[in-house]
């Protein structure tokens, strides 16, 4: 029995496996080898260590993604899902607090809107019951965000009887609407819980939710020149979703009224015209439909015609146009680059968002929100939420990346980090509020599209040494990409000439110039190492 | 996934894949329940981070719905479904090949700002700080074998499967699960080499 021979055995010496004379030969081999006998302890060992390596429990979403497989792996057909995906995905991106349920009702009211019919048609069937009936709510925030806006809500609702039950209406669908977004995205086919929960549950709360109101009237500050009366409500937020020119966003509400009849008609074209491309594009199509009916239209905004017949009818008698400013969900398209809107009325604030330098999955990279106040504001609060696929990092559980009071004309600048965890275009939800002046709004904010980093053992590095440092070369290979890199003090004084001069992955020129110098790389204890061959390991 | 229920286990078990084969989904949230966490396991210590492992476990359950009208059902659904989630762990492996050295860093906060790819131990950590120190490196040590040996070491001493059930996983001979685990073995042991002071038993 040769070495070479009762290596090869081992295993099956230990497994038990082996002819009872194999296995006495192996026995005596071990007795006269100590190498044999070392390696058949130590892989006894590792073995044992193999099997007492724990279980490892799964994490709890994995459990409900798996659930979800029969649902979304069979569809109907693959092209409807791929469309009520869009058009959920788009949706829920857009305007936010719109969801699912206002969706629906939105492409059933906008049918002449940008959205495809058939989407329309299927979205409607389903859910219409339910979605007439929230249609004019949707709008609405979440109940947990109860600030101090309901005092002056309170005002407002005996001020306008009417609006109350405008307001009760609005409430059905607030309560806990903000969160759907996320799992609407994924289930379309459940639409129908989420509105009718949200329906009992806005009914429970109805009376306290006066605070709706304002809501309603989320008008076109862009279009308006400032109170109620001649609120042309609508054409403004799709003028402001229709991104390409992102100038527009930020004309400030104290535009004169010439300039706001200016807009208006603009808007209405506008609502068309980028309508084609955005049909196809996931993110923003919806906007264009979505905001506008939930934009609580006034009357007489010039959206589409459908979509203001609905909407008006729902929400006309609850508006209260006086002193709030409450202006309704925006959606801001940061993906090209920083992009900022202004709303409110009277005392407008302005957000500005710039997405993350380096878009990539994986990562926590930072985004950076301007916020500007042209009066003082006593006491603002943004919060901000992620979606699915981003999160958003060291946060508290509400999401409030500011509270506190702003000064007129001073920027207040605030960063939020964010982790994508899928490639794709990514959204986040910004919300501002304050009591003083009332200010109630919710951003969709489109960061863009987020992509799998480059390793940076992959990441291409370029360099020209000659005679230089195995160590310097080193540093400067590992600054160009990122990798982590240790030099062995052994290498002594090692140098290397070699020259890329068209970018080369980073591992493979790290061996290349290591090589060089005579010296190797290796893998230790999850680090790379660079050291002289007859280092020991 | 061994067959620990025995013989009434696996008539419903084979009842719950032919009502999942028909469309049910009930039936096949049934069977995730009793498979998810194996299929996980195997997972994650073939592509060792929770997050790779997540991603490997609900592909595998998407292929099991998708493919169940092919299962004939001549094998046990455990073996079927153990080759599924070696074909989409080896995949995955085969996939991210190209990344020279990348074993460990896949794992690695590759930038300074990621966060860490840590794993929920359902068990109360099991032993002293030395022995999760050395389970510690077990892991990573398989995860720098070649992804053969590093497959039949996972499902032979990790997995408990017997040499039959991995030649059916792995559709590969007998003959040669029973010389790869042995290579295997010493290549692990030879990634081990350090730490062997550590192995006192």
């Amino acid at each position: 029995m040769t070495c070479e021979q009762c290596k090869d055995n081992l295993t099956e010496f230990i497994e038990g496996d082996l002819a009872p004379e194999r296995e006495a030969q192996m026995r005596e081999h071990f007795a006269a080898c100590p190498d044999c006998a070392r390696a058949l302890s130590e892989t006894r060992a590792i073995v044992a260590a193999l099997h007492g390596l724990p279980e490892v429990e799964p994490p709890a979403e994995l459990r409900e993604s798996l659930r979800r497989i029969p649902r979304t792996t069979e569809a109907p057909s693959p092209t409807w899902w791929q469309r009520s995906r869009t058009v959920v995905t788009a949706v829920a991106g857009a305007a936010a607090a719109v969801l699912i349920i206002g969706a629906g009702v939105h492409f059933y009211q906008a049918g002449s809107g940008p959205m495809a019919p058939p989407m329309v048609a299927e979205r409607a069937a389903p859910a219409d019951n339910e979605m007439m009936a929230t249609e004019p709510d949707v709008v609405g925030q979440g109940a947990e965000d109860s600030l101090e806006v309901p005092a002056g809500d309170a005002e407002v609702a005996e001020a306008t009887g009417s609006d109350r039950e405008e307001g009760a209406a609005d409430a059905e669908a607030q309560p806990g609407t903000v969160e759907r977004p996320a799992p609407s995205i994924e289930e379309p086919a459940r639409e129908g819980e989420p509105s009718a929960s949200v329906e009992s549950e806005a009914a429970a709360t109805a009376p306290s939710r006066p605070r709706s109101t304002p809501r309603r009237s989320r008008s076109a500050p862009l279009a308006e020149p400032s109170v109620a009366p001649e609120r042309e409500p609508t054409p403004a937020p799709p003028a402001t979703d229709s991104a390409p020119p992102p100038p527009r966003p930020a004309t400030r509400p104290g535009a004169s009224s010439a300039e706001a009849e200016e807009t208006a008609p603009m808007a209405a074209p506008r609502m068309s015209a980028p309508s084609p491309d955005r049909a196809t594009d996931e993110s923003e199509a919806a906007p264009e439909g979505a905001a506008g009916p939930a934009g609580p239209a006034g009357p007489a905004g010039p959206t589409g015609p459908a979509m203001r017949s609905m909407v008006a009818e729902a929400e006309e008698p609850a508006y209260s146009r006086d002193t709030l400013t409450v202006p309704g969900p925006k959606y801001l398209d940061a993906a090209d680059g920083a992009a900022s809107t202004t709303f409110g009325e009277g005392t407008p604030f302005t957000v500005g968002v710039t997405p993350p330098h380096e878009k990539v999955t994986g990562t926590i990279v930072p985004a950076t929100i301007r916020l500007e106040a042209e009066a003082n504001v006593a006491r603002a609060r943004v919060t901000v939420a992620g979606s699915d696929d981003l999160d958003l990092v060291g946060l508290d559980d509400d999401g409030v990346l500011f509270e506190g009071p702003l000064k007129a004309g001073q920027e207040t600048v605030l960063s939020v980090r964010m982790l994508a965890k899928k490639p794709g275009s990514q959204m986040m939800t910004l919300r501002v509020r304050s009591t003083d002046p009332i200010v109630d709004t919710q951003l969709d904010v489109r960061m863009g599209d987020f992509s799998e980093p480059v390793p940076p053992a992959e990441r291409p590095v370029q360099f020209n040494f000659v005679g230089t440092p195995i160590r310097e070369a080193v540093s400067e290979i590992t600054r160009q990409s990122g990798m982590s890199v240790v030099v062995d003090p052994g290498v002594g004084d090692a140098t290397v000439t070699a020259r890329a001069d068209d970018a080369v992955p980073a591992a493979g020129a790290l061996r290349a110039i290591a090589e060089a110098a005579g010296l190797q790389v290796t893998e230790k204890d999850g680090a790379i190492v660079v050291e002289s061959p007859e280092d020991n390991q | 996934m061994r067959s620990e229920n025995g013989a009434a286990a696996n008539r419903s078990e084979s009842e719950l894949v032919r009502a999942s084969r028909a469309g049910d989904a009930d039936a096949f949230d049934r069977l995730v329940e009793s498979h998810y966490r194996s299929v996980y396991n195997t997972a994650y210590r073939m592509l060792r981070t929770p997050s790779a492992a997540s991603d490997a476990t609900q592909a595998t359950f998407v292929r099991v719905w998708e493919a169940l009208s092919s299962f004939r059902g001549d094998a046990s659904f455990s073996t079927w479904l153990y080759r599924i989630t070696m074909n989409v762990c080896l995949d995955e492996l085969r996939r991210n090949k190209n990344r020279p050295l990348s074993l460990t860093l896949e794992d690695d906060d590759g930038e300074p700002t990621g966060e860490r790819d840590m794993p929920d131990f359902s068990d109360e950590p099991s032993g002293t700080a030395e022995q999760r120190e050395l389970q510690q490196l077990v892991h990573e040590a398989i995860g720098r074998l070649s992804e053969d040996f590093r497959a039949v070491i996972v499902l032979y001493d990790i997995r408990g499967l017997s040499y039959q059930e991995i030649s059916d996983a792995l559709q590969v001979p007998l003959g040669t699960v029973k010389s790869r685990l042995n290579r295997a073995r010493q290549a692990l042991r030879e990634e081990m080499e350090p730490w062997v002071e550590l192995f006192d038993r």
